[in-house]
């Protein structure tokens, strides 16, 4: 879960990244994800099964004002598994955790993996504000954003299942949302409501969609190669209303939620030491990152789902990062980060249909990542963590490791 | 959740010399596609995409290029091939396979393709620009591998009336067990392929192209060679292939803003499209035999010649030159003739297809495309049947 979303939000700060680049010109950037193993051994681990790219241009959206508007398109598509948690009442969202032993007759469970292809588009607009008025970095005061994203995904069958016999990744088990006969099984036939998952009930074509605003101010200043010393601060709201493309072609909604999140990042530079020709040598950093948010709404989708289905959520990590030398180009290094990250999940518990249960919960690691990059172009990093305070699911394992290589090209 | 993986690490050899980084990369997405099953084709599925490295010009001004290609996602395929022997499907409507089934009965025969190929390439231009942006003559030779496994269509098994596939007749009933496979090699053994192969091609370019205008000729040529003896290659493909596309466009008329002078108002182009595609081999693949026209997929036979004609008239470039309409009327035409490919008995045929389209776009500074488009198939292959091509309303991203 944790490495998921590490991997994640390195995904969307990379993104970010992107996008924060202003350019006269269209510019474009892609970040390809190639998840070793991938779909049960497709790609042979090194091909990618999931593509990001997103497009940027500048216009002119306020008249004569100094500061050009961004446009920007990111289109994304997935191949990959995902799964039905075995661990949340199927038909009002209950968490097992709130049952005692004698009633554990009444929990309604089943869990298993499936094949879901996913692909979305997300439209945005970003104009710098406040010109030359920013205290520390005497720029733009924020940066206001506003976009939409559009959803689309289609939970079947692992693909495994249909895989010739004679292929090692060939999967004897059973379909999971029909039996032999195609007909769909419990609780996948049309008399159960499935409060908990909403996205896997019917024909399972969800169309999911949402807008959001969020406003990021930045107080740094840059210390050249790609740090920067001081904080900056964002704070955002994604809004998907039931309204809004957001009801499965058999009635049911599949989203009506709203998320208010927000974070704060701080970093200060340690030590650095320079090559003769003003490439890194040796640098070391220290930063704090807060981040904050809860989710509201009686159906929350697939891909919002808060972790362990608790609602709120305060993050809070500590790094130290040592930069190792820029060799042959600025954009050829390597660096290993250790950080101290407590997770705290708190609240009721998203789609249970009573809302009448509340948890908080710590989650503490200790995590260690090595990043290497060649020409910016290919990127490897390594994350290993053991988690020394699993919260709700103490039966977790504590060690995990994730390994990963990625294709990035920004122009 | 504890998961270990473990990855090789994929390291490109490039060019070692500071001086060429400032020069910078390129990125280019070439194609993005959608298949029907997946967001009735609205989102994409797979795309094409190259990462240019930084190059300096080899020779004078001509552009010189090394470049990483990447080809990957997902598709639909049908197999048109009776397994056991090549034998096309629709020619023996009362054949058999060794089931009993006829071929005329089998009617579900789309299945997944899950794909990725790469190709390391350099480019190199001569004799500096003719009536083009592009140079005269540029050769190019790549090396490259690709990545196939197949299996079920998305929705198998997602009714009573969809437990029927082309691998599987029902669940866990195997169709063709016993089969070699020969009419479609890389479906064999385990459904996984992995097939490495050098390509070299060259463009003759006096096509002068400025988006809502074309005039000239271009001739593209390219030939891949693909043997079992080539490194890392598993032997189930063995062809060499040759393609080569003639395009000629005219524009007769073309008028420009009068606020806006850079900006183009109204053109009309008329064109054509001419491609002749040659191969040979004993395992071809499918993504080398199969050759398309609008709303029709020819016979696979070692040779096909496919001919577009169209008229185009765009509108008017608003605000910028990549924001614009137009709408386009074609006509398709298509001849499969000589051995039909992976066939384990010669045989030759002689098939045509024809069919006609419209479609309207609104191109929106190349990162979607909004587009309503039909059309007519008057000419099928192996039959007199006649049928219109479902008008579809969509969006297509990338550039």
């Amino acid at each position: 879960m944790k490495e998921r979303i590490r991997r994640f939000s390195l995904l969307i700060m990379s993104l970010l990244m992107t996008l924060s680049v202003n350019a006269d010109s269209l510019s474009m950037s892609t970040v390809i994800s190639s998840v070793a193993n991938g779909v049960n051994g497709i790609g042979m681990g090194l091909f990618p099964v999931s593509m990001t790219y997103s497009h940027g241009k500048s216009f002119q959206l306020i008249p004569d004002y100094a500061n050009k508007a961004s446009f920007s398109g990111v289109f994304s598509y997935s191949l990959s598994n995902s799964s039905m948690d075995g661990n949340y009442d199927y038909l009002d969202g209950t968490p097992k955790w709130a049952y005692s032993t004698k009633e554990d007759d009444a929990f309604n469970f089943k869990s298993g993996s499936f094949f879901n292809p996913n692909a979305y588009m997300q439209l945005s607009v970003s104009q710098g504000l406040g010109i030359k008025k920013n205290p520390v970095t005497k720029g733009n005061l924020l940066t206001l954003t506003v976009g939409t994203n559009i959803r689309y995904s289609n939970p079947v069958e692992l693909t495994a299942l249909s895989l010739s016999p004679s292929n090692p990744s060939y999967n004897k088990g059973n379909p999971f949302f029909v039996d032999a006969s195609g007909k769909p099984a419990v609780p996948f036939t049309d008399d159960y409501e499935l409060k908990a998952f909403p996205w896997l009930e019917g024909d399972r074509r969800v169309l999911n969609s949402y807008i959001y605003s969020s406003i990021s101010i930045p107080l740094y200043k840059s210390t050249g190669f790609n740090t920067y010393d001081g904080a900056s601060l964002s704070f955002g709201l994604e809004y998907g209303p039931s309204w809004l493309f957001n009801k499965m072609s058999n009635g049911v909604v599949s989203s009506d939620y709203l998320k208010l999140y927000g974070s704060t990042s701080e970093k200060i530079t340690l030590s650095v030491e320079k090559q003769a020709d003003g490439k890194n040598w040796l640098s070391s950093h220290l930063g704090h990152t807060c981040s904050f948010g809860y989710t509201f709404g009686d159906v929350v989708p697939q891909y919002k789902i808060p972790s362990d289905r608790l609602r709120g959520y305060i993050n809070n990590q500590i790094w130290l990062n040592w930069s190792f030398p820029q060799f042959i180009a600025t954009d050829c290094y390597a660096y290993i980060q250790v950080g101290l990250n407590n997770y705290i999940y708190f609240g009721k518990v998203a789609n249970e249909v009573s809302g009448e249960h509340k948890a908080a919960e710590l989650n503490s690691s200790l995590s260690g990542t090595f990043h290497m990059r060649l020409f910016g172009f290919v990127r490897f990093q390594y994350d290993i963590s053991y988690s020394f305070n699993r919260g709700i699911w103490a039966s977790n394992p504590g060690w995990s490791q994730n390994a990963e290589l990625r294709f990035w090209v920004a122009i | 959740m504890k998961r270990n993986r473990i990855i090789s690490v994929f390291i490109v050899l490039l060019f070692i010399s500071s001086e060429l980084f400032a020069i910078g990369f390129g990125f280019h997405v070439f194609e993005v596609r959608t298949t029907p099953e997946f967001s009735n084709g609205v989102f994409p599925i797979s795309a094409l995409y190259q990462f240019d490295f930084p190059m300096p010009s080899l020779i004078g001004n001509e552009i010189s290029r090394l470049a990483f290609r990447l080809d990957s996602g997902l598709v639909y395929r049908t197999l048109t091939q009776n397994p056991d022997d090549g034998r096309l499907l629709d020619q023996y409507p009362d054949a058999a396979f060794s089931d009993g089934t006829l071929f005329s009965d089998f009617t579900t025969r789309s299945y997944t393709t899950h794909y990725d190929e790469f190709n390391m390439l350099f480019e190199q231009g001569f004799f500096g620009k003719l009536n083009s942006h592009n140079d005269l003559v540029t050769l190019h030779a790549s090396f490259g591998g690709r990545f196939e496994i197949s299996y079920e269509r998305l929705n198998w098994m997602g009714s009573p009336d969809e437990t029927s596939g082309v691998f599987w007749k029902a669940f866990k009933e195997e169709r063709f067990p016993d089969s070699t496979w020969v009419g479609q090699p890389e479906l064999a053994g385990t459904r996984s392929v992995f097939q490495t192969f050098l390509t070299f091609g060259a463009t003759l370019d006096m096509m002068m192209d400025d988006i809502t205008s074309q005039n000239g000729l271009k001739l593209d040529a390219w030939a891949r060679f693909c043997h079992p003896g080539m490194i890392r290659h598993d032997g189930s493909a063995d062809f060499n292939v040759f393609k080569t596309t003639l395009s000629a466009a005219y524009t007769p008329l073309k008028f420009m803003r009068n606020d806006k002078p850079e900006l183009s108002a109204l053109s009309f182009i008329i064109g054509t499209d001419l491609s002749l595609k040659t191969i040979s081999g004993t395992a071809i693949p499918y993504y080398v035999a199969d050759t398309s026209i609008y709303g029709v997929k020819l016979p696979n036979t070692v040779n096909t010649f496919t001919n577009r004609v169209y008229a185009t008239l765009y509108g008017p470039q608003l605000n910028a030159k990549d924001l614009y309409p137009f709408i386009t009327v074609f006509n398709d035409y298509g001849v499969s003739f000589g051995n039909v490919a992976n066939r384990s008995e010669e045989e030759k045929i002689t098939e045509t297809a024809a069919s006609f389209g419209f479609r309207a776009e609104l191109v929106i500074y190349n990162i979607a495309n909004i587009f309503y488009e039909f059309g007519y198939v008057y000419k099928q292959p192996f039959t007199d049947e006649e049928y219109p091509i479902t008008a579809k309303l969509g969006v297509s991203v990338g550039v």
